[in-house]
């Protein structure tokens, strides 16, 4: 009689494991709900971060709380007619407002040309005329770009901002994903990552192209100093610094990364043998539930990863739009330098190219790293699966 | 007045000067002057038109005031440039020389702001 009763008792047990435990088809939209809303909080502090112009170049549902739609936005800014919509038009922002910028400088090179005809004996107060005309061109490219330094400076903290957001929102997805030792890895890996935007890019890159400006602006203006030669070696040394810096996170990263997921799968799989083995119904009922949990949270991961790789995209884009179509105006100012015979300006003009030549490189990089590490993160199969 | 037109213009002030030194020799330098100052004239108001097309150019930014000094600077080039070529005609070279250091003075002066607004520039990007 006792061990009839207690028989019963444990099928009832059982069978209220069973049910308690989520294995239907339905259950998988139920648990990415559970999931995403864990996450929620994450995820909103992630939003806040994001830029007002980068969020404008989003789809609405892409800022709501509901996982579901937000992954549907994502699949929906990832298209490439949406890419491509966005690029053409951020193409032709980058353009007029580079536009104003030629007109500004062929308006000083005409100026410079015109008043220099008048001067062309040597001698009198011709060279002093010609020190004010490059000291003028070299104060308004100095001023015009000084706003674009300003927007780069701003472009590295956003960047940095949108990593830290997105650095606890990945390590609950991972938590979650029982990728314990990953998230642990990750943590510190892109912390460091962090560390070094904050104080590297943050603090030296600007810097340094100005120092590469200010160098170039002694050489024009004094017409008779080289310096090309320092600022080319300052310029490749400390792009050259930067590209190591990321090759080694990169490496890093993808290291802590490979080795922390390996040691997870096999941790939770000897979990789950050890529940199979000795539970021999409900051990495979907790097998199918992990699965699918391992499901609702990779698709998480998935949107989140991806999600953090559009914001980062969308916010890298313009920037690096407006670069480069400053560094071409910056060109073809200087071929119109040459045109009126002004070689000063054609040189300084040259440099400051090649300044945004090198930001161009930098912002390039920076973005490959980010893209890479978030894609790796996102790309990670849950240990629970 | 066209090039036709000021070409005839000098050509006939120099063979009246040449007369003028032949029989009245205190009245060619007021000529001389005259007429340098005509052609000055014509050629400033020949470059008016490329000024105010270059200050259109300029106002596409906000950057459309860095204009004055230059303009400034070319005034007083120009003035001294031409005061000093009158100067040495009339065999004044050290006066000559003398202008044509006020000139550069003065132009260096009137770029001090914009070397001011340099290093600010600078200093800001710098630290």
């Amino acid at each position: 009689m006792k061990k009839r009763r207690f028989l019963t008792a444990a099928l009832c047990f059982l069978l209220l494991c069973f049910f308690a435990l989520p294995v239907s088809a339905v259950a998988e939209g139920r648990g990415v709900e559970a999931e995403g809303e864990a996450i929620g909080e994450d995820w909103e502090r992630f939003l806040d971060t994001v830029p007002d112009e980068v969020r404008e170049l989003l789809p609405a549902d892409f800022f709501g709380s509901d996982m579901e739609a937000v992954g549907e936005s994502v699949r929906e800014a990832g298209a490439f007619s949406s890419i491509l919509r966005t690029v053409l038009r951020l193409c032709g922002i980058a353009i007029k407002e580079n536009l104003a910028l030629l007109a500004s400088i062929t308006g000083v090179l005409i100026l410079a040309a015109t008043l220099g005809a008048f001067f062309e004996k040597k001698g009198g107060v011709s060279r002093t005329f010609e020190f004010a005309v490059s000291l003028t061109t070299a104060v308004l490219f100095f001023t015009l770009c000084a706003t674009r330094f300003g927007d780069i400076a701003a472009y590295f903290k956003t960047v940095g901002a949108i990593s830290l957001a997105i650095l606890p929102l990945m390590g609950v997805l991972y938590a979650m994903g029982g990728n314990i030792a990953a998230a642990v890895a990750n943590h510190g890996v892109m912390s460091a990552f962090l560390v070094v935007l904050e104080k590297v890019f943050a603090t030296s890159v600007v810097p340094v192209a100005a120092l590469c400006l200010v160098l170039a602006l002694v050489e024009a203006v004094s017409g008779n100093i080289s310096l090309r030669a320092l600022t080319t070696l300052v310029r490749r040394t400390f792009t050259w610094g930067i590209s190591l810096l990321m090759l080694i996170l990169s490496f890093v990263l993808g290291v802590q990364q490979t080795l922390a997921k390996g040691a997870d799968t096999l941790a939770l799989r000897t979990v789950r043998f050890a529940a199979g083995s000795f539970l021999p119904v409900v051990g495979g009922s907790v097998g199918e539930s992990l699965r699918t949990v391992a499901g609702s949270v990779e698709y998480l991961r998935a949107t989140v990863g991806m999600g953090g790789v559009l914001v980062l995209f969308f916010a890298f884009l313009p920037m690096f739009l407006s670069v480069l179509f400053t560094r071409i105006t910056l060109l073809l100012g200087g071929a119109v330098a040459g045109m009126l015979s002004l070689p000063r300006e054609e040189r300084l003009l040259g440099e400051f190219a090649s300044v945004f030549g090198y930001f161009l490189a930098i912002i390039a990089a920076l973005f490959v790293m980010t893209f890479v590490s978030l894609t790796l993160m996102a790309h990670c199969a849950a240990a629970v699966g | 007045m066209g090039a036709v037109e000021l070409s005839g213009v000098a050509i006939l002030s120099v063979m009246m000067i040449l007369l003028l030194r032949e029989w009245r020799p205190g009245m060619a330098a007021p000529l001389r002057l005259g007429v340098v100052l005509l052609l000055a004239g014509a050629a400033v108001a020949l470059l008016v038109p490329v000024v105010s097309r270059v200050k259109t150019l300029l106002s596409f930014s906000s950057e459309g005031e860095l204009a004055a000094p230059i303009m400034r600077a070319a005034g007083v080039a120009l003035i001294t440039e031409l005061a000093a070529g009158f100067c040495r005609d009339l065999g004044e070279n050290s006066v000559a020389e003398g202008l044509l250091l006020f000139g550069r003075v003065e132009i260096l002066l009137l770029c001090l702001p914009l070397v001011d607004t340099l290093i600010d520039i600078a200093g800001e990007l710098l630290a």
